[in-house]
């Protein structure tokens, strides 16, 4: 075989969720012809949005080696800070859920990487801690914000027949890449998650590494939750369940490693643009929501087993 | 003949471990076994004890050929290997660990007898003399009484033939060093072999019947009970003093680092050193002396209970690697593939984090500058990798830690700390790196070194520090710095 030869195998072997997904979009546009309508496209992108940018501050925490389970919970809450604050101020509902993030974000990693406990214990309890709150925030209630101001604009408006959301994860997912494969700290990210005591010997200090990826992780939130108040302009203290889960699967499924080092902010994308595809396709032939939660276990066990199989073969 | 092993060969990547090596072992006798690392013991060792499986030769046990193979095998024939970290149980009692796997049953099924397992475990502590209840917790007891605990086990539950004990005394007083001898002479009366691993020659001389000296992946000589002197010991372990590569020059001018006063935890009392430029220092000492603690410490990855380091005469401050990177003190760790490769990465990621962080210490990458960066290193040390992007996974060892020296190079360090820098690489590279270091200290950067050949050293340094358990045994400098000066005081002759 050539050097063309061993390339392409080797596209093959590292991008092969992307060749799933188009194989996946080429297939259903053939046969399914529901599924090859603009407007089911344009409803696809605005369905990924907000766990497409949840699941990009993921990726970062992922690759340092931890993992972030309090999304959920975190959207929930800030959710209900943002729109309880734009009723009295729209300019209050943006900035309040965004510092609000910087502060949840900077304690898990603090505890996570202070204490020297496992992430999914510890984001594990923030989860379960912060849905509290969300709880007792409103008392179970939901909560609508003021309509009809500049707020709705992200959300409600359209640039060439797409939401301008969806410009902005796009946007987002973009600075997201540039800060994890051009910058410096991008580069500690993966020095740390690929192996942290040769880091700290090379005068990377992990913790704070780790604790800014969950700052990040959970400011990604934040954005997301200013996306959907924006488009909705209520909130309730369950929005975000199950988000923890979505976000996670994305992120495995698109090829990053949950043992860190390894991963990139397009792998993510493409697992976002993967898991939508699969339940949009589901939904389209009537599959039921248990189903699709089904599909959704199996999908993440097997990505897993793949990624745990991958990292033995580069091992031996 | 209990066991023959002949011409025995293993290689690993790059290595050859064990060279046509021949050993022998009778039927209760006391057989010692003494060596420098990587002279080829623990290789041997674990071929025995079925870890590791030979590349060619023979072994025979009972005059018949066995492959063993696998540790199931070994123990079938009645090898046990009494590990430092002990594999028992630290919650269960002296009893249920001396007949763990083997519990003397109840009439009621599924039941232990627990008086006669009591019983039992008295019985046999009392024929090796030791006094221990055997209804403690194994947890509440030393590290000698475990040791011991390891050894009745063995021989009770296991049926051991051929016990192999390596560096059995490394953390054991002096009383319970006695004590030990006296169990293995009863061991030996019982018709059991051993297999003693020291690097304590005095010990080693007081209880085997007979000596095996290792050296390359050799056994240099069989020694009989009568022929024990420590010189033909240490001549046969040095073997001829390699080509002596002439030193480097140099004047004790400036003193560049001070350690004063650094203490540590049940590892180093009250060490002081000075450290000149362009000079190299050793340290020598044995396992559980304390130096991989002390250099540690050093750059902030052990903590100490007391600690001051002078730069330039300016006392200093380290708590992380980073506060000593800034003043050029640089931390070559022992575990290359644990502690200072990023395996799944490039060649060229592996050369440049010292230099994004400290030099570069921009917020964007500059990807053409890095790779020139690496470009310039790889031609510099010599470097053989295929390209820059090359997973360094697939370099040879050698290489692997030419990246690494060079990963340190590109902050212009002032002090180097180099903890055994050639491990487990070809002889080729060793030559190579140990031209660097030279280089390097030549160019008037201070080197502190650890090795655990202590030829390594003895080639290298200038001066020689000679650690035992946290302090400072002997110094030696100049002329006085030879592996022979060395051995011996290592191992106290």
């Amino acid at each position: 075989m050539g050097i063309k030869g061993i390339k392409f195998t080797n596209i093959l072997r590292n991008q092969s969720q992307l060749i799933i997904l188009i194989l996946l979009i080429v297939m259903f546009s053939i046969f399914t012809p529901s599924f090859r309508t603009t407007g089911n496209f344009v409803n696809l992108l605005k369905q990924i949005t907000v766990i497409g940018v949840i699941s990009c501050g993921m990726t970062l925490v992922v690759i340092t080696g931890c993992l972030d389970l309090s999304v959920g919970s975190v959207f929930s809450l800030l959710n209900l800070v943002s729109i309880s604050f734009q009723q009295r101020n729209n300019f209050l509902g943006i900035i309040i859920p965004l510092l609000l993030a910087v502060v949840i974000g900077f304690l898990n990693g603090f505890i996570v990487t202070k204490f020297k406990v496992n992430s999914i214990i510890v984001t594990l309890g923030s989860l379960s801690l912060y849905s509290g709150i969300a709880l007792l925030y409103t008392n179970g209630a939901i909560i609508s914000g003021v309509t009809g101001t500049w707020f709705g604009v992200i959300g409600r408006s359209k640039l060439l027949g797409i939401p301008i959301h969806v410009y902005i994860f796009f946007i987002i997912a973009i600075i997201y890449h540039i800060l994890l494969s051009k910058t410096t700290f991008g580069r500690q990210i993966k020095y740390v998650g690929t192996n942290t005591s040769a880091a700290e010997i090379a005068g990377i200090r992990s913790n704070r590494v780790r604790t800014i990826a969950f700052i990040i992780s959970s400011v990604s939130v934040a954005l997301a939750v200013l996306i959907y108040s924006s488009r909705m302009t209520t909130a309730s203290p369950v929005t975000g369940v199950g988000f923890e889960f979505d976000a996670i699967t994305a992120v495995v499924i698109g090829g990053t490693s949950l043992a860190g080092g390894k991963g990139s902010i397009f792998k993510t994308i493409v697992g976002v643009l993967l898991l939508a595809i699969i339940i949009n396709i589901l939904t389209l032939y009537n599959v039921t929501y248990g189903f699709q939660n089904i599909v959704k276990g199996i999908l993440i066990i097997i990505a897993i087993i793949i990624d745990v199989r991958v990292r033995k073969r580069i091992e031996s | 003949m209990l066991l023959e092993i002949k011409k025995v060969v293993k290689t690993f990547p790059g290595t050859v471990a064990l060279d046509e090596v021949d050993f022998n072992l009778k039927k209760g006798e006391i057989h010692a076994i003494v060596g420098e690392n990587g002279a080829g013991k623990s290789t041997l060792m674990k071929i025995i004890s079925g870890a590791y499986k030979k590349d060619s030769g023979t072994i025979l046990v009972d005059g018949k050929e066995t492959d063993i193979g696998s540790v199931e095998a070994s123990r079938a024939i009645g090898i046990s290997m009494i590990y430092q970290e002990l594999e028992n149980i630290q919650k269960l009692t002296v009893a249920e660990n001396v007949f763990l796997g083997k519990l003397p049953r109840s009439r009621v099924p599924g039941f232990v007898n627990f008086k006669k397992l009591i019983n039992e475990t008295k019985k046999i502590l009392k024929e090796f003399d030791i006094e221990i209840d055997p209804g403690k917790k194994l947890a509440s007891l030393t590290t000698a009484e475990q040791q011991f605990i390891e050894i009745i086990k063995a021989i009770t539950v296991k049926n051991a033939r051929i016990i192999i004990m390596d560096e059995p005394t490394s953390s054991l007083t002096k009383k319970e060093v006695e004590k030990l001898f006296l169990i293995i002479k009863e061991l030996k009366r019982k018709e059991i072999s051993v297999i003693y691993i020291s690097h304590r020659l005095d010990e080693v001389v007081g209880i085997a019947d007979r000596l095996s000296v290792f050296r390359d992946g050799k056994n240099q000589g069989v020694l009989e009970k009568n022929e024990f002197d420590t010189n033909k010991i240490v001549s046969l372990m040095i073997g001829h003093e390699l080509k002596t590569t002439e030193k480097n020059v140099f004047k004790e001018q400036k003193i560049i680092f001070e350690i004063k006063r650094l203490s540590i935890r049940n590892k180093i009392i009250d060490f002081n050193i000075k450290l000149h430029e362009g000079e190299i220092l050793g340290i020598a000492g044995l396992m559980g002396s304390g130096k991989d603690e002390l250099v540690k410490s050093i750059v902030g990855l052990w903590p100490a209970q007391s600690k001051e380091i002078y730069f330039l005469g300016k006392r200093i401050f380290i708590k992380h690697p980073t506060d000593a990177i800034k003043y050029g003190i640089i931390y070559l760790p022992e575990e290359r593939k644990l502690q200072a490769l990023f395996l799944d990465m490039s060649v060229n990621e592996n050369i440049s984090p010292l230099w994004l962080f400290n030099v570069e210490n921009k917020f964007f990458l500059n990807g053409k500058k890095e790779i020139e960066l690496s470009k310039l290193y790889i031609d510099k040390l010599s470097i053989k990798t295929p390209a820059v992007y090359t997973a360094i996974i697939d370099l040879s060892g050698g290489n692997q830690q030419k990246c690494i020296f060079s990963r340190m190079l590109t902050i212009k360090p002032k002090l180097m700390i180099l903890n055994d820098p050639t491990r487990g690489i070809d002889v080729g590279s060793k030559e190579e790196i140990h031209k660097i270091i030279k280089e390097l200290a030549s160019k008037g950067v201070s080197i502190l070194i650890l090795s655990s050949e202590i030829q390594e050293v003895a080639r290298l340094a200038n001066k020689v520090i000679v650690l035992s358990k946290g302090e400072i045994r002997a110094e030696f400098s100049e002329k006085d710095v030879t592996t022979e000066n060395i051995i011996r005081s290592v191992m106290r002759v």
